[in-house]
């Protein structure tokens, strides 16, 4: 049984990922299943989803802990996720970034590491920085657990013309830049650890399914220390950053009404900085401000 | 001895819960519950009790109204019966989750359909699992009596659970009988005012009802679990207490003519009192049987339940609720569980009996006892009308 996971933001398809793969496998005879993790997600949070393929009935109602392949659909969540977290030793790992795999060894051990820059495919073809279809090209190249024909099926399946097209177009370009580092062929001092993923970083979020943390639980799970999202920097969800131009800005408080995060507050002048902590690049800001005083803009991977 | 008032029973429960000094009540008028609010309602309306009393618009705003003001601090009562508990029921298992200590008083009513005014438990049955603490009544004595022991038993800073009293509908509630009430300063002695570990203050905020991921729910449940369990000590202790303020004495389980009884009743709630009866005139003629009425049905008696049928040949175990197409009432289901690891298992004969008001006579219980018909299903759905017939 080949076991995949992928690691996405609440909005970036993983779950639709999971399931084309799933699709794909399907139309060519084999078993599979899709599931996503389940829980309060939202708009930018570190979601993740899960495949499973084999050629036997699959009857596992489990999460997946110890996946042969974990893909990352976006670059800024290596610092705050854990996602090689139970990846199998002789696994593989897909990374959505600008920087080759030699950037991400951390264990000599894998069998494959492949990166892409599927936010630079996306942002060119799909026009917003939706990533999941185009990792799926970088896998088949990588791996190809299904045939690439398999993937494209499934894709028009799924999607309306137009953007089935524009779907595959991505993912097709994605199959011929994706970078490939097979771990055998790696001279195994150099390099190393360079940018292996991290399982914290400075602003990384409490994870909530931690599980060898002790808590004393309060009567009736009571909680002493409201307010305690002040502590939950959301600002490390982000892939895009809102820059305002006060040229522009009428000061009418539409982004701060709608910001869902509670970025923005009022400075002595009447405009409104965001908190960065806080903002977690969803965009709604931009769309939503009257005068098109608000851009955003990608944030750089770090090195690149 | 004290002085006995005649007093009708629903009122002796609306002056103990006075006397309790409740900072609220909120409730919903439902059949045969009302007389204990509405007296209450007067209690408060002339002044006699200084409360706020919230008529609300259903028994699911009323129980939400109790939380609410519990979290404040507020030491609350609500009374509901049949319908109207089913319609808190999503409110039941919160109270208990959130660990409030809040009494209620049940007045045991059918479940509908078809509609029935009458008593049975299938209501409190329906919520067994809710996570209160649930206690029965056999008299009106005993439901003054327990409302006093609830709040007390409820607010035990080592208990801090809610506790539902049951008490039969009309046959109980709405009968007038003598009964010995407290002082107003035996009630202040057995009943410090409440004071809770947390409340709801926007000087000292804090969150209550938070969400909980999987990795912590698991842990929630076992100390809500564990916490039930080990509230069997403090009722032990509120039940002694209550013993030196009132001479009156209660068991989470009461024996009766249970000296080398080779068959048992086992029963729930005010028809405990004829089945006493029924036992009795059966001594008299020489059979040994004996009676065990469950005063505490959560947390379930379990050491004390196998302590008083041991030697015993058979149980009668008499259920006022039924679970269709299931194992046979709740009370002889979880007897039986609780008796599987026993070695000499007595045997068990399960009635279910009194549904929807039904009388239960003494000749009754003595056609239950003295019949040797094999239940092949685990259980029998008692119809006088057929055993008087087959008698
Ligand atoms: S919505 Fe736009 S114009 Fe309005 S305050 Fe915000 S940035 Fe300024
Ligand atoms: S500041 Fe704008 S982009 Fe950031 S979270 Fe708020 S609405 Fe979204």
């Amino acid at each position: 049984m080949l076991e995949i996971r992928f690691h996405g933001r609440g909005g970036q398809g993983a779950v639709t990922s999971a399931e084309l793969l799933a699709e794909a496998a399907l139309t060519e005879g084999k078993h599979a299943q899709a599931f996503p993790s389940f829980g309060p997600e939202r708009r930018g949070a570190p979601v993740t989803s899960y495949c499973r393929i084999d050629e036997l009935p699959i009857r596992l109602r489990t999460n997946i802990s110890a996946p042969d392949i974990v893909l990352v659909l976006d670059p800024s969540l290596l610092k705050t996720v854990n996602v090689t977290d139970g990846l199998k030793e002789t696994g593989t790992l897909i990374i959505n970034s600008q920087k080759g795999p030699e950037h991400f060894v951390h264990n000599h051990k894998l069998h494959k590491i492949a990166t892409v820059d599927a936010t630079g495919i996306a942002l060119q073809i799909l026009g917003r920085s939706i990533t999941n279809t185009i990792l799926l090209g970088a896998l088949i190249r990588t791996i190809a657990p299904v045939e690439l024909s398999s993937i494209t099926a499934a894709i028009q399946k799924r999607f309306d013309q137009k953007n089935a097209a524009l779907n595959i177009q991505a993912l097709q370009q994605a199959y011929q830049e994706t970078k490939i580092l097979n771990m055998p062929d790696y001279p195994t001092q150099e390099n190393q650890f360079a940018d292996a993923p991290a399982a914290t970083g400075e602003n990384a979020p409490v994870q909530p399914q931690a599980q060898s943390l002790w808590i004393e639980l309060e009567l009736g799970c009571l909680i002493t220390n409201p307010g305690n999202s002040k502590t939950y920097y959301t600002g490390s969800w982000r892939s895009f950053y809102p820059l305002l131009n006060k040229d522009r800005c009428i000061k009418c408080g539409i982004c701060w009404i709608l910001c869902p995060d509670a970025a923005y507050t009022q400075d002595t002048e009447g405009f409104y900085p965001v908190d960065l902590n806080y903002c977690k690049g969803c965009g709604i800001c931009a769309h939503e401000c009257p005068t098109g005083a608000i851009t955003m803009l990608q944030e750089k991977e770090a090195g690149v | 001895m004290k002085k006995r008032t005649g007093m009708e029973v629903s009122f002796a429960a609306a002056e103990a819960v006075k006397q309790c000094k409740v900072d609220l009540i909120a409730a919903y008028p439902i059949t045969p519950q009302t007389h204990i609010v509405e007296r209450l309602a007067e209690h408060v309306a002339n002044g006699e009790l200084d409360a706020q009393f919230i008529p609300v618009e259903s028994e699911h705003s009323a129980l939400s109204l109790c939380i609410g003001s519990q979290a404040a601090g507020a030491r609350s009562f609500t009374c509901t019966s049949s319908q109207g508990l089913a319609l808190m029921s999503e409110l039941l298992y919160i109270t208990s989750g959130l660990r409030l200590p809040l009494v209620m008083i049940l007045v045991n009513r059918s479940l509908s359909a078809p509609l029935s005014i009458w008593n049975d438990h299938s209501d409190v049955m329906s919520v067994r699992d809710c996570g209160w603490i649930q206690l029965f009544v056999r008299n009106g004595q005993e439901l003054y009596d327990h409302v006093f022991i609830a709040y007390k038993l409820a607010e035990n800073p080592a208990v801090n659970m809610p506790v539902i009293i049951n008490v039969d509908g009309f046959i109980l509630s709405h009968v007038f009988e003598p009964l010995e009430t407290i002082s107003s300063h035996e009630a202040e002695r057995y009943l410090p005012p409440y004071a809770p570990k947390f409340v709801l203050h926007p000087d000292d905020p804090v969150t209550i009802g938070a969400f909980t991921m999987p990795s912590f729910f698991t842990e929630a449940k076992k100390i809500h679990d564990e916490s039930l369990k080990a509230s069997y000590g403090p009722i032990l202790q509120a039940f002694q207490s209550w013993e030196h303020i009132s001479g009156r004495s209660y068991h989470p389980v009461e024996k009766q003519y249970t000296q080398d009884a080779e068959t048992l009743f086992i029963i729930m709630g005010s028809l405990a009192e004829t089945a006493g009866e029924a036992v009795k005139i059966m001594r008299e003629q020489g059979v040994k049987t004996g009676l065990l009425t469950l005063r505490v049905w959560r947390p379930f008696p379990f050491a004390e339940l196998r302590r008083a049928i041991t030697g015993v040949q058979k149980l009668i175990i008499i259920d006022r609720a039924l679970s269709p197409g299931g194992p046979g009432g709740p009370l002889a289901a979880e007897i039986r569980a609780a008796l599987y690891n026993m070695e000499n298992r007595p045997q068990i004969l399960n009635y279910i009996a009194g549904l929807g008001g039904r009388d239960i006579t003494i000749a009754d219980y003595i056609r239950m006892h003295n019949t040797t018909s094999v239940q092949e299903t685990g259980y029998e759905i008692y119809d006088q009308k057929g055993a008087e017939a087959n008698a």
